[in-house]
C-alpha cells in the first residue's frame, strides 16, 4: 500500500467511528488502538467545539442571562455517548450534535427572551447544512446549462430572527426584542461548505420554484416575466450561495 | 543566552480586540492571523495599522499541490496583512478525495514519498508568494506502523532541498517528547535548529480524552520557558517568538502576562 494511502486510511479512522470498529482498519493494524481511540474522542470534543463556538454563537452570547453555554454540552454523559457514531463533518453527526446542544440549551432560562426557540432552530439548521465535504474546484455549469436547485432549505420563523441577530451579539448585555413577525428564509449552503441565509422575498421563492432542471436562464426570465438582466443578477447570488447551480444537462 | 532583537508577538484573537488596542498593555511586536478578519470586526483597522501582521492561516496541505483559488488567497492575504513571512504547517489532515477532514493540525507519514511530495509543493507555493515562506512542525500523538525515517531527519531533508525557514512550535517538540518518554531537551536537539526563522511557546494542559498534556489557551509554564530559553540559544538565525494560543476561551490578562514574562527570559 503507498504512503499516501496509508496515511487515508488514519485519517478515516480518526474521522469515522464505525470504520475504526471495522476489520478492514483492525486488521491493517497499523497503530496502538486505544492511542488512535483517544486521539479520536479529542478531535472529535475539538471539532464540535469549533463548531457550537460559531454556529451558536447568539447562545453563548446571551449566557450570561440563559446561564447556560452551548459548549458545556460537549462535557456531558449525552455527547460521550455520541463518540461512538460520530464522523467528523457528517450531517448526521452535526445533526445528532446540534439537537443535543438544542436540547441542552433549553435547560437554560428560556423565559429570558421569547425568541429562544427561533434562535435555537436558526443556530441547529445552520450547523447541520454547513455539515459534508467541500469541493475545491469550480464544478458549475455554464449560463446555457438548465438551473437546478443547490442545497437549501426554507426555515419559517415566529420573529424576526435576521434582524436580531446582529443586536444579539453588539450589545448581549441587554437582549434586545425581536419583532413577532412571521419571517421565512432560505439557508444555503456553497460547495465549499460556507452558508448563507436570505430573506425569502416572493421572488425568490418564485424562481427557486422554477428550478426543475427543465429551464435555462433565458427561460426562467420568460417565466417571470422579467428582464434576463435582471433575473441573471439574481441567479448569480443564488448560485454563489449554493441555492442554485447550473446544471451539466445529460 | 538572551535575545533581545528578537521579535514578541501572540495571535490576533479577534474577541481581545478592545484591549489589544489599549494603552498601557505590554509591548507586542507582532500578531499572527490564524482566520481573516471578520466584516463585523469593529477592531480590525486599528489593529492592522497598529502591529506587524503575520499570515499563519490554513492555505492548504502541502502533501497536495495547492490549487489556483488557493494559492491566489495566499497572495491576497499575505498582501492584505504585509505580513514580512508567510507560514504554512506539515500537516496532512484530510484525505487524498476530500470525504474525510479531520479539522486539527496531523503529521503526515514521514516517509520519502510525503517528502518528496512536501518539498515540490512547498517549492510551488514559495514560488508564488513575494515573502519568505516558513513551515511549522506538528506533534504526533501516535507511531504509525509504517516504514517512515524519524521526523528530525525528514525536516533536516525537507529545509536542505527546499531552503524554507522552520517555525519551531515548542510545545509540539514537548508533546513529542512526553509521549515519546525522551527527555525534551535531547529531542529538541535533533530538530534542524539553524532554519529556525520564528519560535511558538504555549500552555498545557493535561487533556481528559488524550489522557496527557496537550496544548492550551493557558500562560506557559516555567519549565517551556525554560525550553523556549535553551532553543533560543541553539537557534542563530530565530526573529521572533510567538505565543501561540487562539481560542475564545483566551483571556486578556493571560496573554499580557504571557508576553511580559517572555520578554524578561530574553
Amino acid at each position: 500500500m503507498n504512503d499516501r494511502a496509508v496515511q487515508d486510511f488514519v485519517i478515516r479512522a480518526l474521522a469515522d467511528a464505525s470504520f475504526r470498529r471495522s476489520s478492514e482498519w483492525i486488521d491493517l493494524q497499523l497503530a496502538d488502538a486505544s492511542a488512535v481511540e483517544r486521539f479520536s474522542r479529542f478531535l472529535a470534543r475539538h471539532f464540535y467545539y469549533e463548531r457550537l463556538v460559531h454556529f451558536f454563537k447568539y447562545s453563548r452570547a446571551l449566557a450570561h442571562m440563559t446561564k447556560i453555554s452551548p459548549v458545556s454540552v460537549l462535557k456531558t454523559a449525552a455527547f460521550n455517548a455520541l463518540i461512538p457514531s460520530i464522523v467528523l463533518g457528517g450531517r448526521e453527526s452535526a445533526a445528532q450534535v446540534a439537537d443535543l446542544a438544542r436540547s441542552y440549551l433549553r435547560q437554560g432560562d428560556v423565559a429570558a427572551f421569547p425568541y429562544q426557540e427561533d434562535l435555537l432552530s436558526y443556530q441547529r439548521e445552520m450547523m447541520v447544512l454547513e455539515a459534508g465535504p467541500r469541493v475545491e474546484g469550480n464544478e458549475t455549469g455554464s449560463k446555457g446549462d438548465p438551473l437546478v436547485p443547490g442545497d437549501y432549505i426554507t426555515l419559517d420563523f415566529e420573529f424576526d430572527i435576521p434582524a436580531v441577530l446582529p443586536r444579539v451579539l453588539r450589545s448581549p448585555e441587554d437582549i434586545p426584542d425581536a419583532l413577532r413577525v412571521p419571517t421565512r428564509v432560505i439557508m444555503s449552503r456553497s460547495p465549499r461548505g460556507r452558508v448563507t441565509v436570505l430573506r425569502a422575498t416572493p421572488l425568490v421563492e418564485k424562481l427557486l420554484s422554477k428550478l426543475d432542471g427543465s429551464l435555462d436562464l433565458t427561460e426562467v426570465a420568460k417565466q417571470l416575466d422579467l428582464p434576463e438582466t435582471e433575473v441573471g443578477d439574481l441567479v448569480a447570488g443564488l448560485v454563489e450561495a449554493g441555492a442554485a447551480r447550473f446544471g451539466r444537462g445529460s | 543566552m538572551s535575545n533581545p532583537s528578537l521579535m514578541v508577538g501572540a495571535f490576533y484573537n479577534p474577541h481581545l480586540g478592545a484591549e489589544l488596542l489599549s494603552e498601557g498593555i505590554p509591548q507586542i511586536d507582532h500578531l499572527a492571523m490564524a482566520d481573516p478578519p471578520r466584516k463585523d470586526d469593529p477592531y480590525w483597522q486599528k489593529i492592522k495599522d497598529r502591529y506587524t501582521l503575520l499570515l499563519h492561516d490554513y492555505l492548504g496541505q502541502l502533501s497536495e499541490p495547492l490549487s489556483e483559488p488557493s494559492i491566489e488567497r495566499a497572495r491576497h492575504l499575505a498582501e492584505l496583512y504585509e505580513s514580512p513571512w508567510v507560514a504554512e504547517h506539515f500537516q496532512c489532515l484530510h484525505t487524498e478525495d476530500g470525504r474525510y477532514n479531520l479539522n486539527y493540525v496531523f503529521p503526515p507519514l514521514y516517509t520519502q514519498g510525503f517528502l518528496d511530495r512536501f518539498v515540490a509543493n512547498a517549492k510551488d507555493l514559495a514560488a508564488h508568494l513575494d515573502q519568505p515562506l516558513v513551515m511549522e512542525n506538528i506533534p504526533g500523538f501516535f507511531e504509525v506502523r509504517h516504514e517512515q525515517m524519524p521526523e528530525p531527519q525528514w525536516l533536516t531533508r525537507f529545509f536542505a532541498a527546499t531552503g524554507l525557514g522552520f517555525l519551531l512550535d515548542l510545545p509540539h517538540v514537548w508533546i513529542e517528547a512526553h509521549y515519546r518518554k525522551s527527555p525534551p531537551e535531547e529531542w529538541l536537539r535533533e530538530f534542524p535548529l539553524d532554519h529556525v526563522f520564528e519560535l511558538h511557546v504555549a500552555g498545557l494542559d493535561t487533556d481528559e480524552d488524550l489522557r496527557g498534556p496537550w496544548i492550551s489557551p493557558s500562560e506557559p509554564p516555567d519549565e517551556m520557558l525554560e525550553f523556549m530559553e535553551l532553543a533560543i540559544s541553539l537557534c542563530p538565525n530565530a526573529k521572533a517568538v510567538t505565543f501561540d494560543s487562539f481560542s475564545p476561551g483566551l483571556e486578556a490578562s493571560v496573554l499580557f502576562r504571557t508576553i511580559e514574562r517572555i520578554r524578561q527570559r530574553l
